[in-house]
């Protein structure tokens, strides 16, 4: 009892229900700035171990039950992976794209063709990075001593990633709801806690009409912004025309150009907010593990909030600080989640280990991360 | 067996690691290690201390602590409270902040140590390991390299020639080349450009412009120029350079963790070539040696060399005098790729002032030999008219006429 006392319990979370708690981890600015001093000297390499240092207070800091998450993973195993990463992939595709730049000529087909392919490439490999990432730290993640998995096939969920990306062009965007909620059903499904396995209900249908909401909102806030900026240039041009090249656009409409840009990127997050509040909501809506189901009530103004801050914080500590602004975000994200139902947890038995010896090379190579 | 006031005893959970259940335990502060009793296990279980570790650093502050034993695989414990944690510091001092932090950094600081130690050694003994990959290279890949470096750098423009010029060009270059040691023919092409310029690709090539063969005042200080690029190509100083940016493009990789985004960049590679003064000292040793066994006076070098370094300080004195001169910037924005390589040569190649100085003592010390001229003076002509149009009257260009004045 004493537990719940110091773990504080979450607002309007059901007794009867699992509890899910936050207990912010103390000391992370001066964590912070001691990463950021030892990566320095060590020429970056440090910054693996301090990453595993920040998540495992990040981890902790989740309680389930009054008892924290353990995250084992260790910042050996995230260098190694990264070296794996930079000289099977990275390093190869590098002096192939300059052996290509050689041979072929930088201007011809063959070139073109080349990095065409490339791309097409990174694109299949960031889906792998996404699901290698995802099952390396449920891999590494621990309740109880009892370990999380991802039990799939990262080239299957790769695949699902990669051809569905041409579609979503072709829809102009539409297929985005259906796209997110098949991959998130993939990564869901092969999602285990010892030897029980999650359950993925979410349908896309409930995403589309507010989808549709700031689809339309975003191509308002597109053609405004286009408009604006192709008035303010055509009247420029007609004022000045024979000023010279650099001369044609007045400053006030510089800023007004520029002013439009960020009023409308800033009007367009405030839209994809709500949605993807509610999005996250309902999938966590429909995740269920061992009779118990997943609840969240993320707001959109929330995130929005949530966003400025993180990224003031960002600018004014120069990126110091991001250990301090993951954990605002967890902190948001859990103390807004919870359990509907008890999972009968010592009916949950450890599950055989995952062969798992190297880290997220390939996404943190591709800057994917989420923690 | 223990006295109240130096054993205090705690509460905590603890599970087993086969099912996600757990159990309060007590425990105690034994002298070998944490005392676990509950009641399934009432004569207890102890955690040796040194086999602990923890989810985090242990340290005062510690509000709650989740420990695990190496003798206990799979076993977790949770004991909430500052003062579990201050005593278990006591007793096990491994799991302090500090001491686990020197843990964590000493792998990055070793690595480094090796790091600082190489790049120090390749320094300290003078090695070159750009030199020695540059060498790798196979001649054909060489040669293809030199390729894409002279096409690169032509793009637009037209490759000069004329009949009697190109054979005037190919009569200096046969003449140098053949004594020059080269295990292949350099191939020299001239490029209608308005910068003073000369320039070493990769593969024995070399890439002259219409300016500096209008700005040579004989033949001789061609004949310097090439035999000087001909010394750069046979020390693979263009290879070396492109294999050098691509190892520093991949060192920045590695270390901002590979997303600094230079990856698919090949075409800045080609352009990023310059030299060390070493490199030019290397290059003129070659001069010398190639103009004295082609029976080539080594004067014209050194004159030309001169010549344009002074040129080069006057031009710079009279752009920062007026800068107002609005039809040259304009002329000059035209062509921004222009720049880049002037800005490039302007630095590496003609203003290296101590270096002309050195470079014409060193032609003075050297030994006079019989020389012969490189070129007639009507072959002399020729080279010189080598970026002519051809006479006959083609279609007007199809740009509006304004830009015809650059």
């Amino acid at each position: 009892m004493d537990q719940q006392a110091a773990a504080g319990p979450g607002a309007g979370q059901d007794p009867s229900s699992a509890q899910l708690n936050w207990v912010h981890p103390t000391s992370l600015i001066s964590l912070s700035f001691t990463n950021y001093v030892l990566s320095l000297v060590t020429l970056g390499i440090y910054s693996f171990w301090g990453k595993t240092e920040v998540r495992k207070r990040l981890w902790s800091a989740i309680r389930l039950e009054g008892e924290p998450l353990l995250y084992t993973g260790t910042g050996k195993e995230l260098f190694l992976g990264f070296l794996f990463v930079f000289f099977i992939i990275l390093l190869p595709i590098m002096l192939l794209t300059v052996g290509a730049a050689v041979y072929f000529g930088p201007q011809s087909l063959a070139y073109t063709l080349f990095t065409l392919g490339l791309y097409l490439l990174i694109f299949f490999l960031v889906g792998v990075a996404i699901y290698r990432a995802t099952r390396y730290r449920l891999a590494r993640t621990r309740w109880r001593g009892i370990r999380g998995a991802l039990v799939g096939s990262d080239v299957n969920y790769a695949f699902t990633y990669f051809w569905t990306l041409p579609l979503m062009i072709l829809t102009l965007g539409w297929l985005a709801p259906w796209r997110t909620t098949k991959l998130q059903r993939i990564l869901v499904n092969d999602m285990r806690f010892g030897d029980r396995p999650f359950m993925f209900t979410a349908t896309s249908k409930p995403l589309y009409p507010r989808f549709a909401v700031i689809w339309v909102v975003g191509a308002l806030i597109a053609l405004a912004v286009s408009g604006t900026i192709g008035y303010q240039i055509y009247t420029d041009m007609q004022a000045n025309v024979d000023a010279p090249a650099d001369k044609k656009i007045s400053l006030q409409s510089s800023l007004i150009i520029y002013g439009t840009f960020v009023l409308g990127f800033m009007l367009y997050g405030i839209a994809s907010a709500w949605y993807y509040a509610f999005q996250f909501n309902h999938f966590a809506r429909n995740t269920h593990f061992e009779g118990s189901t997943f609840r969240a009530n993320l707001k959109g103004k929330g995130l929005v909030w949530l966003t400025i801050t993180n990224t003031l914080i960002a600018i004014l500590s120069l990126g110091i600080l991001s250990p301090v602004i993951q954990a605002r975000t967890m902190r948001y994200i859990i103390q807004r989640m919870g359990f509907v139902g008890t999972p009968d947890f010592s009916a949950i038995a450890q599950a055989a280990e995952q062969d798992i010896h190297t880290g997220e090379g390939l996404a943190q190579a591709f800057d994917i991360d989420a923690f | 067996m223990h006295s109240d006031q130096s054993d205090p005893s705690f509460e905590g959970r603890m599970s087993d690691g086969r099912t996600a259940a757990s159990a309060k335990v007590r425990l105690h502060f034994a002298n070998d290690g944490l005392l676990l009793t509950g009641p399934d296990d009432p004569n207890g279980t102890v955690w040796p201390y040194e086999s602990l570790s923890t989810a985090e650093p242990v340290n005062r502050k510690s509000n709650d602590t989740l420990i695990s034993s190496s003798s206990i695989p799979g076993a977790s414990l949770f004991v909430v409270g500052p003062d579990f944690a201050a005593e278990l510091l006591k007793r096990a001092p491994h799991l302090s902040t500090g001491s686990l932090r020197w843990q964590y950094a000493k792998p990055g600081l070793i690595v480094t140590a090796a790091l600082v130690l190489i790049v120090g050694a390749v320094w300290l003994f003078n090695l070159s390991p750009a030199r020695t990959i540059a060498g790798w290279l196979p001649e054909a890949a060489r040669v293809r390299l030199g390729q894409q470096v002279v096409t690169s750098m032509a793009s637009d423009r037209r490759v000069c020639h004329t009949p009697e010029g190109r054979a005037a060009l190919d009569k200096m270059t046969t003449r140098l080349s053949a004594v020059s040691g080269a295990e292949r023919p350099f191939n020299v092409v001239v490029v209608d450009w308005s910068l003073l310029n000369a320039f070493a690709a990769p593969g024995s090539q070399i890439l002259l412009t219409r300016e500096l063969i209008k700005g040579a005042k004989s033949p001789d200080e061609v004949a310097g120029v090439l035999a000087h690029e001909m010394g750069h190509g046979l020390e693979l100083h263009p290879e070396t350079g492109i294999v050098r940016a691509i190892g520093m493009s991949a060192a920045i990789e590695l270390m901002t963790g590979g997303s600094s985004g230079t990856l698919a960049n090949a075409g800045a590679f080609l352009a990023q070539l310059s030299y060390t003064r070493q490199a030019e000292r290397e290059a003129d040793a070659h001069a010398i040696r190639i103009l004295k066994a082609a029976k080539v006076s080594p004067k014209g070098l050194g004159e030309f060399f001169e010549r344009v370094a002074k040129l080069e300080i006057s031009d710079a004195k009279k752009d920062a005098g007026k800068d107002d001169k609005k039809s040259k910037s304009e002329k000059d924005k035209s062509s921004a790729k222009d720049d880049a390589f002037s800005s490039y040569f302007n630095s590496e190649i003609f203003r290296t002032h101590p270096h002309s100085v050195e470079r014409a003592e060193l032609i003075k010390s050297q030994a006079v030999y019989d020389a012969t001229p490189t070129l007639t003076a009507a072959e002399w002509k020729a080279l010189q008219a080598i970026c002519k149009k051809p006479e006959k009257p083609k279609t007007k260009p199809k740009a509006p006429a304004k830009e015809k004045d650059t």
